[in-house]
């Protein structure tokens, strides 16, 4: 008997255990994620292995027990791409590669402004009812990506206001500020006055008072909560004490939604995640330093370009800075060459400064440079008949040259346009057939369900496409007349320069050629004729080569010893797939990208990515120096050995991690696939770096995932749009530097490869999630929202990319 | 209007640089710099003459502690200023703050109080002072200062147990302002408010050299210094004091507050030094921090390279010169000869500056532009320009004349004009936005920091520190200010008298034993006391005091009570934090409270401190899913409540709190001195 009990015991003993182990890895039904932009892991895991000398407790007492001791950390978890907010969030909210790659991106045939940054716009559009969906939820969802959150209906989920945002909730606003009215804040105003009214303090307490709401009611099976406060200071401080001031706050924010869990209907099926979209570039005692991007480009040496930016240089300085609807401001260059006065026609280089220790750099096709110099230098009296005769001779052949490229692009156009049409005709009709439904149905009841939201929704999607249609009718109607331009023609001499030459356009993008060779204007004495009648072209032009003068920049005031006086760490841009392919002959597969990386004239790489099969990525580095490209476009460059001072860095990095008894640079130099690139250089100083920069610059085509509910004509629009954001060339800043001249970031800052600025935060705890276990294997910002919904047995965007988190 | 006139011809007078008593004396210490001295000095300058290096030490500050039998101490900062080496001066040690800690003659901290702050470099200003101080549009300063401190105890700075004071007192000096002075008229209006501004300044000029040298102090937990907390919250409450009701501010808000000051100030600091580093950038300067004390930079130069060109093509100026308030000197004939105080440079192979005494690929001139605050919150703060000595000057008189103008002569009411000051605020917000550094408060602090760093440094190169004192020595519009060099001497002194203060038992620790007994009787006092008291206190002109009986056991009484008080601090914040506070604090830390709380508390306690705890330590309970820690709230709730022994409920807590790792000992519970005191 006694035999019996024990064994019965022991059976209750195991099923109890089993029956625990099955509960913690049940799956969850519900995901609550903290998001927390700017959150670097080195900080963090610095911060939560400290303890309190106050309290002996550890510093951050809720994240060490609620992910260290019940849950699982990712401790090599990377941005995947530039470490820019934007971009970083988009990929982490949908798990789809990247469509956005900058805070602010410029379209280069119309002149429209992707400020993903400013809200002001969007909720001021949203209370007119012309906006539904913040900018860079309204790209994804044109391009038929869907977010994290739009997996579970309308009613299921709580989305707090953040960068990717869907409508606004006008109460949370309110209540923020009523929390703000009340006598104790108001008697603290006027006892401490430096303080300010803290309408940031309220709508964080309201957003997070609103969020326990959400947590409490088990019909909500998505909450999430955006906060960017520790991004903002540390952008401006790099003080140890302050960020941890706002990591404590963090902590106790962690703990007050853990309890608020424990304490739901859903408390056993509900998974924590607390992720961030990248690091920053702290370090205490040195501070980051601007390099003035628009100064140099305005300057003689830099082109006299016009210069454009989302934001007002020096912004808390000018009266212009308080405009939040500003996302386009011109710099004009006083030594402009030839567009002296037309800055607001014809601005020649967009920026996106935004981009901290990276900026994306947009050029005006150099060929427009020369046409519309040519133009002008005509349309002078005073020129000699011999210098006219060439440049007219100059003109025809430009013209002819460039024509059959425009023909083919104005064809091409035309076609998206007209299945745009088409499809903007059936949506048209749709939407009349809900509208029938919409009258019948209680308009409560609508927006209850989230349908009202969609069918605005839906409304603003075609009244968008129906702008954006029609400012590409504008540039198409341009381009065929520039186009049927020949130098005899009476236009050339007195037609609308306007007319010939698109304002506030880009047009195509520059090559390798045309950056190395940059017509920025005629020559200091004009047009000079050669010994055969011909324009000289070295002589009555003037030319900037993109690459050397970036790769030369210094800095006059540099008193910080340990950062170097070179602020441009790099420069990166795509080569011709086709050029390239010609010169190298044999690829493991089609070659889908080929990246150039420079660092000046003899310190290059070439980065070249092929598909292998359906899923499979391979890349391969070669060291490479003088690489240029000729008028005709076919590349030449000299091959090198693999040495230090290459871009990125690789070869001296001693984290670099490879296998086998093989050499570095015969490592470096192989084909290996992107797991193997990522695990053998995540530790390195420059992490991710080698995948990161051809997520980067990945083409839209392959970026927009394929149709599913998406027709092909608003998605051929998309890639067609997509593909016009793509900036000439991306600049990476050394370390320590950054090219925010809106206002100075001398905390840190964040944008680049640098392992500091990628490394980032993914902690998970609760329902199906083993406890104290750390994943030293790398990860990126591609696997996230794939894992999330794997666990939450609900179909991801890329299933090959969840993480399986059973034990090794 | 005779007293408008003669202070208008006055201050003609004095910025004609009319030569009175005072400004003589200060002449004595602030050499100013003339051309034929720079002229010499310029030929010194040759590649072989040896730089002008800052070699020395920056100035290293260390605490001191005077312990009295009185129960208090004297927790004084020293600065010790290396003195230049050439001239084989020894270091020289200047006190220059002391705090007064009450510990009520213990050595456990947690009954510690920090009440008296005193300035040592601060003194009273003179007859003379007070006199030119009342002269209205009168915008100099006319004397060194006092040369020996009264006999007596030094007037304190602050007292941060009584802030509220303060308050009342500023306030009541604006109400008499209001209703008794400015109707007089004119000329008894311009002169009380030339007198109340001048002194309201200096008092906030000292207050910030307070600040200044707290933020250099170094802390520990350590008996012989203060701990990081105490400092902060100094810092914090001699901030807010600058402001009229910033003394209301409870003492529960000081560390947050002072972190969220710090915050900013750092924030400050770092956007203004790239910002003039990138200015000097932009317009062909060179931009190097000023290394003084031992802080954080916290003041920067601009270098003009002598003899060199520049042009910035392609780039507007306009808005650099502006951000750098100073003319543009690429087009200033006066520099293409210069004949003022210059330096001889070495620059590296890109055109870096290298610092002073470091060798180069190539020298040059430079000579200094300006200097430059980094901590005034909106914009580099221009502090001195070289070729201008009235730049900075003048923004000072000229902002001060046209507030005294608005208040004193037209007498303009923030209620009745109100429009006028809704006009110019925001014309300031405008000139703000572009570029002007407009909150002269501010202003003020700045100054008042490099006015205490340049009197404690032997770094800088002494032409240049001379020059720069000069420089800011124009700065100087206040009649009540002293010279600096003269309160550092004066530290000395007024420590010594201090010290005989603390000593002699009719003097500070008698004030001491007066504020205990006022502290005792405020213990647990309800609102409608306090107002009473405050009434009486107010009507009687400070006669009246509440206070408690000196009864030969007050001292234990009174320790009971701080610990109380700590403890419900404590208790406070482990309730604040929400659910499980015991994952963030610890179970024994929290029981360890409970049970000093539940000894300190018997019978004798006011209600409403059994009151306060009892709903402290409910929201305690309430939040803790720790077993063992809500068994002993509920034991001191009951307690609270029913009026049971303490001491037997402590002995059952501390009993408990053996239960936990890491817990305090029940035995060493049992003998802390309350318990003794029990």
């Amino acid at each position: 008997m006694k035999f019996v009990s024990r064994a019965l015991f022991l059976i209750f003993l195991f099923a109890a255990f089993e029956t625990s182990t099955l509960a913690q890895e049940a799956a969850p039904k519900r995901v609550v994620v903290l998001k927390v932009d700017g959150l670097g892991a080195d900080l963090l895991e610095h911060s939560m292995e400290a303890t309190d000398p106050h309290t002996g407790r550890k510093q951050l007492p809720w994240l060490n027990r609620i992910f260290a001791e019940h849950g699982s950390i990712f401790e090599n978890f990377y941005t995947r791409g530039i470490s820019l907010s934007a971009p970083s969030w988009s990929m982490l909210d949908t798990g789809s590669h990247l469509l956005i790659k900058g805070n602010v991106e410029y379209d280069r045939y119309t002149g429209r402004v992707y400020d993903y940054l400013n809200v002001f716009p969007f909720y001021l559009d949203y209370a007119r009812k012309r906006k539904v969906d913040a900018p860079s939820v309204e790209v994804l969802d044109d391009a038929g990506v869907q977010l994290l959150s739009d997996r579970f209906s309308y009613r299921q989920r709580f989305r707090s206001p953040q960068l990717f945002q869907r409508g606004v909730k006008w109460p949370t606003l309110e209540h923020s500020l009523m929390r703000r009215l009340s006598a104790n804040s108001l008697l603290l105003l006027l006892e401490d006055p430096s303080g300010g009214i803290g309408l940031d303090e309220g709508f964080a307490k309201q957003t997070e008072a609103e969020l326990l709401s959400a947590i409490a009611n088990p019909q909500i099976g998505y909450v999430d909560l955006f906060t960017g406060s520790l991004d903002h200071l540390a952008h401006a401080v790099n003080d140890e004490t302050a960020l941890q001031a706002e990591l404590a706050n963090l902590d106790a924010l962690a703990g007050r939604v853990w309890n608020a869990i424990e304490a739901s209907p859903l408390a056993s099926q509900t998974l924590l995640v607390l992720v961030s979209d990248h690091g920053m570039n702290n370090v205490p005692g040195i501070y980051s330093q601007t390099f003035s991007l628009p100064d140099l480009l305005n300057s003689p040496a830099g082109g006299a370009h016009h210069v454009v930016t989302d934001r007002p240089q020096l912004s808390p300085y000018k009266l212009q800075g308080l405009n939040p609807m500003l996302s386009w401001v011109n710099s004009p260059s006083t030594a402009s060459f030839y567009l002296r006065g037309q800055e607001e026609n014809y601005p020649t280089a967009w920026l996106d400064m935004d981009g901290n220790e990276r900026a994306s750099v947009s050029l005006r096709n150099s060929d427009l440079n020369r046409i519309q110099i040519l133009l002008q230098q005509l349309r002078k009296s005073d020129l000699s008949p011999e210098v006219r005769q060439a440049a007219n001779e100059d003109l025809g052949q430009s013209l002819d040259r460039l024509r059959p490229h425009w023909e083919a692009l104005a064809q091409e156009l035309r076609k998206t346009l007209d299945g745009l049409a088409v499809a903007i005709r059936e949506r048209e009709t749709r939407m009349k057939a809900d509208d029938h439904e919409r009258s019948a149905n209680n308009k409560e009841v609508r927006k209850e369900s989230g349908t009202e939201q969609a069918s605005r929704r839906d409304a603003v999607e075609v009244q968008e496409w129906k702008d954006q249609a029609k400012r590409y009718e504008d540039y198409l109607v341009r381009l065929k007349t520039l186009a049927a331009l020949h130098p005899g023609d009476d236009e050339v001499l007195h037609g609308d320069m306007e007319h010939l030459i698109p304002p506030r356009s880009l047009g195509d993008a520059n090559d390798i050629y045309d950056l190395q060779h940059y017509v920025v204007g005629p020559a200091a004495n004009g047009f000079v004729v050669d010994s055969g009648g011909h324009l000289d072209e070295a002589k009555s032009f003037r030319y900037v080569d993109y690459f050397t003068l970036l790769a030369s920049q210094r800095s006059r005031n540099n008193p910080q010893s340990n950062v170097t006086v070179q602020p441009i760490d790099f420069t990166a841009t795509s080569l011709p797939l086709n050029e390239v392919t010609q010169k190298l002959g044999s690829l493991p597969g089609e070659l889908i990208e080929a990246l150039w990386l420079s660092d000046g004239e003899e310190h290059q790489l070439i980065e070249l990515v092929c598909a292998i099969g359906e899923d499979r990525i391979a890349i391969q580095l070669i060291p490479v120096a003088q690489l240029h490209q000729g008028p005709d476009r076919e590349l030449s460059w000299e091959g090198r050995d693999w040495s230090p001072g290459l871009p990125l860095e690789l070869l001296e990095d001693p984290a670099l991690d490879i296998t086998g008894n093989i050499n570095r640079g015969e490592w470096l130099s192989q084909w290996h696939t992107e797991r193997e690139w990522f695990s053998a250089v995540h530790r390195c100083r420059y992490s991710n770096g080698v995948i990161g920069i051809t997520e980067e610059m990945l083409p839209p085509s392959r970026a927009v995932p394929p149709a599913v509910n998406l027709d092909a004509a608003p998605r051929d629009f998309e890639i067609l749009q997509r593909g016009l954001v793509q900036p000439d060339l991306e600049v990476f800043a050394n370390d320590h530097w950054n090219f925010n001249v809106r206002n100075f970031n001398p905390g840190g800052n964040h944008g680049s490869f640098l392992r500091i600025s990628t490394h980032s935060v993914w902690m998970m705890a609760g329902a199906g999630i083993p406890a104290g276990r750390r994943i030293e294997e790398p990860y990126d910002s591609l696997d996230f929202a794939s894992t999330i919904l794997k666990l939450l047995a609900r179909p991801a965007p890329l299933p090959e990319r969840a993480v399986s988190l059973s034990a090794p | 209007m005779r007293a408008l006139t003669c202070g208008i011809a006055l201050s003609a007078l004095a910025l004609a640089g009319w030569p009175c008593a005072g400004s003589c004396q200060a002449q004595e210490s602030v050499p100013a710099a003339t051309s034929s001295a720079i002229a010499n000095q310029l030929e010194t300058f040759d590649s072989s003459a040896a730089p002008i290096a800052p070699r020395n030490a920056p100035a290293a500050y260390s605490w001191h502690v005077d312990s009295m039998p009185s129960g208090i101490q004297l927790v004084t900062l020293f600065a010790e200023i290396n003195g230049p080496k050439e001239s084989q001066e020894q270091a020289e040690r200047v006190p220059v703050l002391s705090v007064m800690r009450d510990t009520l003659g213990d050595s456990d901290a947690s009954n510690d109080k920090l009440t008296y702050i005193w300035l040592l470099t601060y003194a009273r200003p003179t007859k003379a002072q007070r006199f030119f101080s009342a002269i209205p549009f009168f915008y100099r300063r006319v004397s060194a200062g006092q040369k020996t401190p009264r006999a007596g105890m030094p007037k304190p700075l602050v007292n941060l147990a009584n802030s509220k004071n303060r308050v009342w007192t500023r306030v009541s000096g604006s109400v008499v302002q209001w209703a008794a002075f400015d109707p007089q008229g004119m000329p008894v209006r311009t002169v009380t408010r030339a007198y109340r501004t001048n002194d309201l300044n200096v008092d906030r000029l000292h207050m910030e050299e307070a600040i200044h040298f707290l933020r250099l102090a170094p802390v520990g937990d350590g008996a012989d210094q203060l701990s990081g907390e105490q400092r902060d919250a100094a810092m914090a409450r001699l901030s807010l004091t600058k402001n009229m009701l910033g003394g209301l501010v409870q003492e529960e808000h000081l560390n947050r507050l002072h972190d969220s000051h710090q915050t900013d100030w750092e924030a400050a600091r770092g956007r203004n030094w790239e910002l003039l580093r990138n200015s000097a950038e932009r317009a062909g300067l060179y931009f190097e921090p000023l290394h003084l004390d031992q802080e954080p930079e916290q003041y920067a130069v601009v270098w003009f390279p002598l003899g060199k060109t520049y042009e910035a093509s392609g780039l507007s100026l306009k808005k650099t010169w502006k951000l750098l308030q100073v003319k543009d000197p690429w087009t200033d004939p006066r520099l293409k000869d210069w004949q003022g105080y210059s330096q001889l440079r070495s620059f590296d192979a890109q055109g870096t500056l290298l610092p002073l005494g470091q060798a180069g690929v190539s020298e040059g001139y430079v000579t200094p532009l300006a200097v430059y605050s980094l901590t005034y919150s909106r914009q580099p703060l221009l502090l001195a320009d070289f070729r201008s000595h009235m730049n900075s000057k003048w923004r000072e008189i000229f902002q001060r004349s046209w507030d005294d103008l608005a208040t004193g002569v037209f007498a303009l009411s923030h209620f009745t004009n109100w429009y006028y000051y809704a006009g110019t605020a925001s014309y300031q917000f405008i000139r703000s936005r572009s570029g002007s550094a407009n909150n002269s408060a501010e202003r003020l602090d700045a100054y008042s920091d490099l006015r205490s760093s340049l009197a404690l440094d032997r770094t800088l190169d002494k032409s240049f520190r001379t020059e720069l004192e000069a420089r800011l020595g124009e700065l100087s519009i206040n009649p009540l200010e002293s010279s600096p060099q003269r309160e550092v001497n004066l530290a000395q002194l007024q420590y010594v008298e201090l010290l005989k203060a603390a000593n002699d038992p009719a003097s500070l620790p008698k004030r001491v034993s007066r504020e205990r007994r006022e502290e005792m009787a405020a213990f647990g006092a309800s609102t409608g006391a306090n107002v009473r008291s405050a009434f009486a206190h107010y009507l009687t002109l400070g006669i009246y005091k509440r206070r408690a009986p000196e009864t030969p056991e007050y001292l234990v009484t009174l320790d009971r009570q701080r610990r109380i008080t700590a403890s419900l601090k404590f208790l406070s914040r482990v309730a604040d934090a929400g659910p499980s506070p015991e994952v963030v604090f610890g179970e024994p830390q929290i029981q360890e409270s409970v049970a000093v709380l539940s000894m300190a508390t018997d019978a004798g306690t006011p209600v409403s401190i059994r009151r306060r705890a009892e709903a402290v330590v409910t929201r305690v309970k309430a939040n803790s899913n720790d077993d063992v820690l809500r068994a002993d709230c509920n034991r001191l709730i009951e307690a609270l409540q029913s009026g049971t022994p303490q001491q037997e409920v402590a002995q059952q807590i501390a009993g408990s709190a053996g239960t936990h790792e890491n817990s305090m000992p029940s035995a060493q519970l049992a003998s802390t001195p309350d318990a003794g005191a029990q």
